[in-house]
């Protein structure tokens, strides 16, 4: 049933794709070509993977496989995890278009030390530096911090249950 | 000042909701993205691109980034032509409407696109030359007619409504949807478009719509 239903809605892209030479013809040259961008993350792709490659035990190419196959691999852009100059670079972007003035430390009011260990939970992730930032820099306001360091970010992320384990 | 000027700052910058802000790092996927953006659309046929990261990598990030580079018409990646873009479409933000899911789709897809730039590339298809089955809906969309939108957004709308519109059968199945969405290709030529972007978001949300059994609140036409 699952695999019936996910067929169906890539036919339907399969279908604008492989139909669009036709209508092109038929209308000379007077059709839109359609662009399809998917965001998706790797377990999903392999998820679908796996069902293609069931697909193709079972009809020997029917299901989901006519879709796959017309994915080019070189039309496939892999986002890499965040390294720590990427998280450093992220942090100081985002203080700098909040600043009202100029400071010597341009992660200020993190210290690097507390960058490096946020990076370290974060899972190379952005979305977890700019999570745990924004809770670190409501808690410093609140307890009147100017300055967080490592142990502040232990400290408050650890209240969060947020797990500060290396990864 | 407010509570953040303690910190020299206008505000905590960290929001995750926020596209506003630049892009860290990325240059070399970026790089990517618009090479391929720009073959795409100087290209000659329809394509499918995949962007592929684990959850917080930033994939949203990308599509806001795309979408607004495009309505800042700072898109270096168009080259040639114009391209008729949409925001973001998250399929993963609402369940499926139809247990018709390739229809679900195509009527997902239109219902994302802002209803006024849908009037704006409408009024300027010449429909004396246009000639289309689906002709009177663009019309009716032009028109800002309700109707015309609730056509092409799948919703229902009374036989008498599709009479005046020369529509035999309501959006009922995916073939009247496919044809429906060519039509609309053909119509956007028509009016100064040679590409219709459609960014995709969350699209691993298709394997857990597959998964589900029968969703009783879907609509059946």
């Amino acid at each position: 049933m699952g695999e019936k239903k996910i067929t169906q809605i890539l036919n339907t892209f399969r279908q604008i794709y492989d139909d669009f030479g036709s209508y092109d013809k038929r209308y000379n040259k007077k059709v839109a070509k359609p662009i399809f961008m998917f965001a998706i993350s790797p377990g999903g792709w392999d998820s679908l993977l796996e069902l293609d490659k069931t697909a193709r035990k079972k009809t020997g190419g029917g299901g989901i496989a006519p879709f796959m196959e017309r994915i080019s691999k070189k039309d496939v852009i892999s986002l890499k995890a965040f390294s720590l100059e990427d998280s450093f670079e992220l942090v100081e972007l985002r203080l700098k278009e909040a600043r009202t003035k100029k400071v010597k430390n341009p992660l200020s009011p993190f210290s690097k030390k507390c960058i490096k260990f946020v990076h370290k939970v974060s899972f190379n992730k952005p979305r977890n530096v700019l999570q745990y930032c924004s809770i670190l820099l409501e808690d410093a306001l609140d307890e009147g911090i100017t300055l967080i360091d490592v142990k502040d970010a232990e400290t408050i992320l650890g209240e969060y249950g947020i797990s500060l384990e290396e990864k | 000042m407010n509570q953040w000027g303690k910190l020299s700052l206008k505000e905590n910058p960290f929001d995750i909701y926020s596209y506003e802000h630049r892009m860290a790092d990325r240059k070399e996927e970026w790089g990517r993205i618009e090479n391929l953006l720009r073959s795409a659309f100087s290209g000659r046929g329809p394509r499918i691109l995949l962007l592929l990261g684990d959850y917080g990598i930033g994939k949203t990030f990308i599509l806001e980034k795309i979408y607004q580079s495009l309505s800042e018409k700072k898109a270096v990646f168009v080259v040639r032509g114009n391209v008729l873009y949409e925001k973001r479409l998250a399929i993963m933000e609402s369940e499926p409407r139809w247990t018709k899911f390739g229809l679900d789709l195509i009527t997902r897809i239109f219902d994302n696109i802002e209803p006024q730039k849908l009037v704006d590339v409408m009024k300027k298809v010449n429909f004396t030359k246009f000639h289309s089955k689906f002709s009177k809906i663009f019309q009716g969309i032009a028109n800002n007619d309700d109707n015309a939108f609730n056509y092409i957004r799948g919703e229902k709308v009374p036989a008498k409504i599709l009479q005046e519109y020369g529509i035999a059968s309501p959006l009922s199945d995916s073939p009247i949807g496919i044809a429906l969405f060519f039509e609309f290709l053909r119509a956007i030529k028509f009016g100064g478009y040679d590409n219709f972007l459609t960014l995709i978001d969350e699209f691993e949300y298709i394997t857990s719509i597959g998964r589900k059994e029968n969703n009783s609140d879907s609509k059946h036409l």
